[in-house]
């Protein structure tokens, strides 16, 4: 029956309205759907780059070498490599998703290429997709490889929307001879039921530490609104061109330029932009297309590869530019260039507002090489160490090519700097600069034309985030000398090898166009560590996270120059082993990096009943791993839409050796719409019991994959970073556990993803145990790692033990231990000069029951090696037991008090909220004026004369804070520990 | 089997003779009111596309508008269609009629998740061709084609066009209280010139109609749209329905009428209709 009524209706139906549809002649490629066979034709026509060279390839990725060059580089087995003389591009195998994508069929890499050089890749990924949620990405399918060459090599990937298998989407990559990048068109035909709304775009995750995108838009240039992706209308703009400048070392800056229309809708942040087709609502059966030119250029500054898009706007639209040259020469007529740091130059209509047009990085002869929009008048902002110089210069531009006066900039001054041991031999360490007068440091803050503006980088000595010298921080390397630029005017340098060695400093007064020299000392406090305590710190980024511009090289060298013995290598989905580095710096004996991941869910999923918006499970470490290059992701599991448990049994099979898991940030805010903390992302209450009668107890006790809970991870972080309201939460968070019998070793960590603004090592932990870094035995360590055997500390040294029944004294550890019937906590304080301590905390099953205060020494000389012994005593076991009913946990903590702080925003258990119009008392009063996300604010930057000055200008923001890992006390002698309950 | 396609034809080709020699005042057709045989008009397609028409003859000129609203909120969708067209009915010489809605105005809205866009195009429009049967004293049928033309704008890469067929009825029960309703098989085709995507979709309807005053008719009833073609959820939907009619002198009709589905895959909340028109008899 239904096929004589199809039968019929179709052929009245073509009768009535057949003329009228388009004929086959007019439409091509894949706007009828994916039959496998269908080829978006060749996109961007009008472009016509010309060279020398015809070289073009496209192959398989097989071996290690095929990947570029760069820390973000990823290609892997399996993914296709094509290219030309001007560059490389890399889409991932269809298997492989990285980053937000579900699948495959991103652009991974991009690279330029010039002869034999090659930049570094900074592009993290390139995905298809038509909306913010996952259900709206492209999910690759099949890779398709075209070779037409010497004309064009192709690589077709087909798919369909992630949550939509009725919509496909099909994406022509495309290389021609002598383009300086891919044509890329996408064709997506709406095979499913309901109008769909789309903004066909390509989403670009730059991470939020690395790339800085750019758009000429009045007012904006390399700053945008807010984005919000709640209210992402509000976001979005028409733009004639999309770039982006990368910060790393070798850098690629890239460019998008929509090739099928003049301007491409979409928005910008430094985490993630969207440029595409303009939003528009797709009936069920309708098609759409989007063609656009992704350009690379090698090199610092914006214009390597904005020329090429103003050069392609020129090719597609008709739109008319010139080159623009010149040269930047300091006051002796000297070269400037070569470096963002030293100077960068900003274009912009002459006009108010100011369109900004293209930004330049001299190279370093000096010279600059801008295309800007033709018949025009402009204006160059300069910027040296950050700071836009005042006064510009203005220029107009007909139609021909115009090279400017030589621009000239003040000198800026130069520092020499030597950091020894006091036996002058040279040492690797940590050197940084801040203004010798508090009310200066205004004048010495930079930023990147607006971006990466942190109120501590003063003065800016190159982007924070990048390499050495970031922020207002050098690194000296074995040579123990380093040579840096600076600006002009009076400053403290200071030397430091981490907080268990002294701290040196000097005042300089660095002058215009000459060279400051600067000697410092550091020591090793021998007397503050006992023998066989590691220094390790479990969660460390480097530029091969997605949100990490920090060259290998240099992460390795602060390792050293922290203190640091033992590394947890946890890059953002890749395995990492900074093998080569530490190998090239020659300090494998210095320290130990086990290679590990940190999981981080980009891909959201519906992970608990009743949740508002789909989720992910927030970031795990996990080591040590196996490293391999050649694999996807280096050998990371692919860790999206899994509960932890399941995500526990993929990995298993991939430690090297015992491997440790850690939850990482448990009650971290989401971010970018992404839950960072898993606790959060469950909304679990730790005053609440963990049961199986509720949700949140159900989903923390149950084994999705069939093997681990979710809850069975081994550590959990409890203090991250320097931020106090992570200790008040987390701290929070572990009691709870520890009171319900989840005993789970509590770690610090410093999350560093920067040399300067999260600075590695603090806080860190103390393993304790018989372990050294020469001969490292890895099982052993990582056996103590999950034994709780640790304490952590951003510089306070808790050294504790109880006195047990068979006459030994206990250290802090999981193990559960039967007391001495008298027995006694012994406590040992010790601190480096420069770390302030105040009192000393004992806590029993999550109560407070005794604050130290005196007794506890006072600082001597802050840049001395004396005194570091504060505290040392021992009080009965009963005394502090007093009222325990069964058996007990008691964890020691010490340094500053607790920052005062309540739970005032939505009673969650979870401190919200701190005393911000200081009248003594947190209360909702402290709440006006503020947003909600400001209601918990850190302690303001100390004065000079503040104790806690200095280890705040060495790692900013630190609150001095250490806690010990439980004592797990069978207080009953039942050979069981029963915990205490909530 | 008797196949609806065969019996709706043959009833059309066969029965389309000059007027049955019934006395015209007995059919179901000739109520007091200007209007009889009017299931409730909710359309859930483009124009009046795929909504069981009238089965009696008139003369009508309309004034139609038609919103159809689906909040999907578990799924971050919500769409919202606003449609204004002149639509009219024309009694051919001999038997039969013609219907006709013209291109008019077409509004869009869609959000997906935050992601929002919307669209003012022409409309679709439909030609119908209509023969209605006398069958019995208080029963009238009146099978009918229809095509839908591609006057759209809203499609970027493809053109939509569709055919109908089907049977509308109308039973006069009583005086005040009329059954109205029947089945059509809607066919829509959106082709890109590559690929046509096939919508197809037979729907039966049943709406109660009861008259107590000349100026007033209430409506209530129900239809079933399936998707034959879907192995996996072919049931569509079950729509309650219900329309109000105004006849505030003589021919003037203001008709209100509402679909809200309620069973099915279709997540469309409500579709409601206005229309403003004047309605004479033969």
């Amino acid at each position: 029956m239904t096929r004589a009524v199809v039968v019929g209706a179709v052929a009245a139906g073509l009768l009535s309205a057949g003329v009228l549809a388009p004929g086959c002649s007019e439409v091509s490629g894949c706007f009828g759907g994916d039959d496998g066979l269908c080829v978006p034709e060749s996109p961007c026509p009008a472009l016509a780059f010309t060279c020398s060279d015809e070289e073009l390839f496209v192959r398989v990725v097989a071996s290690a070498s095929d990947r570029p060059p760069g820390l973000n580089a990823l290609a892997a087995r399996g993914d296709v490599l094509i290219g030309n003389s001007r560059m490389l591009a890399v889409i991932d195998a269809p298997g492989s998703p990285h980053h937000l994508a579900t699948s495959g069929g991103s652009l991974l890499d991009l690279v330029a290429r010039n002869g034999d050089e090659t930049s570094a890749d900074d592009l993290n990924q390139m995905l298809q997709t038509v909306g913010i949620l996952p259900a709206d990405q492209a999910r690759y399918h099949r890779l398709d490889v075209i070779d037409r060459s010497p004309e064009l090599v192709a690589v077709i990937a087909r798919g369909t929307l992630d949550g939509r298998p009725d919509t496909h989407i099909v994406t022509r990559y495309e290389v021609r001879p002598c383009e300086p990048g891919v044509r890329v068109r996408t064709e997506l035909y709406h095979g499913g039921r309901d109008p769909l709304t789309t903004l066909l775009s390509d989403a670009f995750w730059w991470g939020g530490r690395e790339i800085t995108p750019f758009v000429p838009l009045p007012g904006q240039g390399f700053v945008y609104p807010d984005l919000d992706l709640l209210e992402l209308g509000d976001s979005i703009f028409d733009v004639p061109f999309m770039g982006a400048q990368g910060h790393s070392d070798d850098t690629s800056s890239y460019g998008l330029v929509r090739c099928d229309e003049s301007t491409a809708e979409g928005f910008q942040s430094t985490s993630v932009s969207a440029l595409g087709k303009a939003r528009t609502v797709v009936l069920p059966g309708d098609a759409i297309a989007y063609e656009r030119f992704v350009s690379v250029g090698g090199g610092p500054g914006l214009s390597r590869a904005a020329n090429h898009a103003y050069e392609a706007r020129g090719m597609l639209f008709g739109e008319p530019s010139v080159v623009v040259t010149g040269t930047l020469v300091d006051e002796r007529s000297a070269p400037v260039g070569g470096d963002e740091r030293r100077a960068a130059l900003l274009f912009s209509d002459a006009a108010d507002p100011g369109v900004p047009r293209n930004q330049a990085v001299p190279d370093a002869d000096g010279s600059f090489f801008v295309r800007l929009p033709s018949r025009r008048s402009y204006r160059v902002q300069v910027s040296v160490l950050g700071r836009a110089l005042p006064g510009e210069t203005a220029f107009a531009v007909e139609n021909e090519r115009l090279t400017l006066e030589p621009i000239r900039v003040p000198d800026v001054g130069v520092v020499a700097v030597t950091v020894t041991d006091p036996d002058l031999s040279p040492v690797i360490a940590d050197v940084v600069l801040t203004p010798a007068e508090a009310q200066t440091a205004a004048d010495f803050r930079g930023s990147l034309h607006g971006q990466f503006d942190e109120a501590h980088c003063s003065p800016f000595l190159g982007p924070p985030h990048g390499g050495s010298p970031a922020c207002n921080r050098v690194l000296v390397d074995a040579s123990g000398t380093a040579t840096f630029i600076a600006p002009p005017g009076v400053f403290w340098i200071y030397a430091s090898r981490g907080p268990f060695a002294t701290l040196d400093r000097r005042m300089i007064e660095i002058r215009a166009g000459e060279t400051v020299s600067a000697s410092l000392v550091v020591d090793d406090i021998d007397e503050l560590l006992p023998s066989g305590w590691l220094s390790a710190d479990f969660h460390v980024h480097a530029g091969a996270s997605f949100d990490s511009s920090l060259p290998e090289r240099d992460r390795a060298l602060s390792f050293v120059a922290s203190g640091v013995d033992v590394l947890a290598a946890t890059d953002h989905d890749v395995v990492t082993t900074y093998a080569a580095a530490i190998a090239s710096l020659g300090i494998g004996d210095e320290v130990v990096v086990m290679p590990g991941v940190e999981t981080t869910g980009q891909v959201l999923f519906d992970l608990r009943e009743g949740a508002d918006f789909p989720q992910v499970i927030g970031h795990y470490n996990f080591w040590p791993l196996h490293a391999s290059s050649l694999a996807p992701r280096n050998g990371a599991p692919d860790d999206e839409r899994l509960e932890p448990g399941a995500l526990f049994d993929r990995i298993a099979a991939l430690f090297d050796g015992t491997g440790v898991r850690q939850l990482n940030h448990p009650f971290a805010e989401n971010v970018f719409g992404r839950d960072e903390g898993y606790l959060t992302a469950l909304e679990y209450d730790p005053r609440q019991p963990i049961t199986a009668t509720d949700e949140v107890g159900r989903q923390l006790l149950r084994a999705p994959g069939g093997g681990r809970r979710n809850i069975d991870h081994d550590v959990q972080e409890v203090m991250n970073g320097a931020a106090t309201e992570n200790f008040a939460k987390y701290r929070r968070g572990w009691f709870a556990l520890l009171n319900q019998g989840f005993l789970r070793g509590g770690t610090a960590n410093s999350d560093s993803h920067t040399l300067a603004v999260e600075v590695l090592g603090y806080p860190r932990n103390l393993v304790i145990g018989d372990h050294d870094v020469v001969g490292f035995d890895r099982e052993a360590f990582n056996d103590d790692v999950r034994r709780g055997r640790m304490i952590g500390t951003n510089g306070p040294i808790i050294i504790a033990c109880v006195d047990t029944e068979d006459g030994g004294c206990a250290d802090p550890g999981l193990a559960h231990v039967r007391p001495a019937a008298d027995g006694l906590l012994h406590i040992e304080l010790r601190a480096a000069p420069w770390i302030p301590v105040q009192e000393i905390r004992i806590i029993v099953n999550g109560e407070l029951v005794r604050t130290i205060v005196n007794g506890v020494g006072e600082l001597l000389d802050p840049f001395g090696s004396q005194g570091v012994l504060l505290y040392a005593d021992a009080m009965p076991l009963a005394e502090l037991l007093a009222g325990v009913e069964g058996d007990a946990w008691i964890v020691i903590e010490a340094g500053y008090p607790l920052f005062p702080a309540a739970d005032l925003i939505d009673d969650d258990g979870i401190l919200d909220t701190t005393d911000n119009n200081g009248d003594g008392r947190v209360d909702t009063r402290d709440h006006e004026g503020l947003d909600e996300d400001d209601y918990y604010r850190e302690p303001p930057a100390p004065d000079q004369d503040d104790p806690r000055y200095h280890v705040a200008i060495i790692a900013p923001g630190t609150w001095p804070t250490a806690f010990t890992n439980p004592f797990v006390l069978d207080l009953n002698g039942d050979g069981e520990w029963s915990a205490p309950g909530l | 089997m008797v196949r609806p396609w065969f019996v709706t034809l043959g009833l059309m080709i066969g029965l389309a003779r000059p007027a049955a020699a019934a006395d015209v005042d007995d059919t179901p057709c000739n109520a007091e009111q200007p209007e009889a045989g009017a299931p409730v008009r909710a359309p859930l397609g483009p124009s009046d596309f795929g909504m069981v028409p009238e089965a009696c003859p008139r003369y009508e000129l309309s004034l139609r508008g038609d919103m159809g609203v689906l909040i999907d909120e578990p799924g971050f969708y919500g769409s919202l269609d606003l449609g204004a067209t002149l639509r009219g009915r024309v009694p051919l010489p001999g038997n039969g009629w013609i219907s006709a809605s013209l291109p008019g105005f077409a509004y869009t809205f869609v959000a997906n998740a935050t992601v929002e866009a919307d669209s003012a195009d022409l409309s679709a429009s439909t030609l119908g061709l209509h023969v209605p049967v006398p069958v019995a004293e208080r029963l009238a049928i009146a099978p009918y084609v229809r095509w839908m033309l591609p006057t759209e704008t809203i499609f970027e890469n493809a053109t939509r066009f569709g055919f109908e067929q089907g049977i509308a009825f109308v039973a006069n029960l009583h005086p005040i209280f009329e059954l109205t309703g029947g089945y059509a098989i809607p066919l829509l085709l959106t082709s890109t010139g590559l690929g046509t995507h096939s919508v197809f979709m037979p729907t039966v309807a049943l709406d109660a109609g009861l008259r107590p005053w000349r100026w007033l008719e209430a409506m209530a009833g129900a239809a079933v749209r399936v998707v034959p073609g879907d192995d996996d959820d072919a049931f569509e939907s079950l729509d309650v329905r219900a329309a109000l009619r105004f006849y505030p002198h003589e021919g003037l009709l203001i008709d209100l009428g509402g679909a809200f589905p309620l069973l099915g895959r279709d997540r469309t909340n409500a579709a409601l209709g206005l229309g403003v028109g004047w309605i004479a008899p033969e």
